[in-house]
């Protein structure tokens, strides 16, 4: 079993960047709305877009909290994901994801940043998604998500000349914070996975009891350094194989010199 | 580099057990409906328009 999932790791490790691109689409594939709304897509994808076809997890927890509903359903779900393969779907499936490696392409001078205050993305969690929502009773993490203006704000706004002038003072905040991201991801690795998404942090609890694991070969590992420099999310795997800030992307697995690096099914 | 040991296996299928009852839990007391209707509203302040 395990063999065979290495196999499979190997053979899509190359293509990851079309397995990124194919969940893009399917989670905005524009299929019925009406019979799939219901179910969420595994990653940060706004549903008010035009073209989405599945829920977001945390805009419906926000809606929940703020609602006084018992999130049984979207907590269920996330947890669920993270419990069977912890951070994977962050390196797979998110499209936001997906977005800041494209964008940290670009050839502009890059900026290697430490993953040590990365608990930030936990006070966003507690703060926007849960507090603020049941305080204040408004989705307050979906109003300055940078996924909702990219792929809903903007799209709305340039389909329907109508709301063009309904877009105030909120929107230009938007718009702000998704500029000042887009920069920051050109020079850093996964700046929003890092230090801001409230979804990753909820993985990142469960990376660590997980199904799927990395394991690292401890006799063979020679600490090269060669895994943090394949890193989307700039970690040494060898240090950590459990760490809540890995994406699960295999990247390291395949990239390891040593073959020390491997996916294991517990 | 001596790394952490894992949490025990038998947590891991706890927690999956336990997940999986609050997500049937939850379907059975309606979030489906909940989900369906809040992802097709569509909530314009949510996306900072209005």
């Amino acid at each position: 079993m395990q063999d065979r999932l290495l196999r499979l790791i190997f053979r899509l490790m190359p293509h990851r960047f079309a397995v990124q691109l194919v969940s893009w689409m399917v989670t905005n594939s524009l299929i019925s709305r009406e019979s799939t709304m219901g179910l969420f897509c595994p990653s940060l994808n706004c549903y008010a877009c035009p073209a989405a076809a599945f829920s977001c997890p945390v805009g419906t927890l926000q809606h929940f909290v703020l609602g006084n509903r018992a999130p049984l359903y979207p907590l269920g779900f996330i947890g669920l994901v993270g419990a069977v393969i912890g951070r994977t779907s962050c390196g797979w499936f998110c499209p936001f994801g997906w977005l800041q490696e494209l964008v940290f392409r670009l050839k502009v001078p890059k900026l290697r940043l430490p993953n040590r205050y990365n608990w930030t993305r936990y006070v966003i969690l507690i703060g926007l998604v849960f507090v603020l929502p049941a305080v204040a009773k408004e989705p307050w993490f979906c109003k300055i998500c940078p996924a909702g203006t990219l792929e809903a704000g903007i799209p709305m706004l340039l389909l329907n000349t109508d709301l063009q002038s309904l877009a105030g003072w909120m929107f230009v905040l938007k718009a702000g914070i998704l500029g000042t991201l887009l920069a920051w991801m050109s020079t850093t690795r996964r700046p929003f996975c890092r230090w801001i998404c409230p979804l990753g942090a909820m993985w990142s609890l469960f990376n660590p009891v997980s199904v799927l694991q990395i394991a690292v070969d401890r006799g063979a590992c020679t600490a090269c350094g060669m895994c943090r420099e394949v890193c989307p999310v700039d970690i040494s795997i060898f240090e950590n194989p459990a760490s809540g800030a890995c994406i699960r992307c295999m990247a390291c697995v395949k990239a390891c010199p040593a073959g020390a690096i491997k996916p294991v099914l517990r | 580099m001596k790394h952490k040991p894992l949490p025990p296996v038998w947590l891991n299928r706890l927690l999956l057990i336990t997940l999986a009852a609050a997500v049937i839990i939850g379907l059975w007391l309606g979030d489906w409906g909940v989900t369906l209707q809040n992802g097709l509203l569509l909530c314009l302040s949510c996306i900072g328009i209005g």
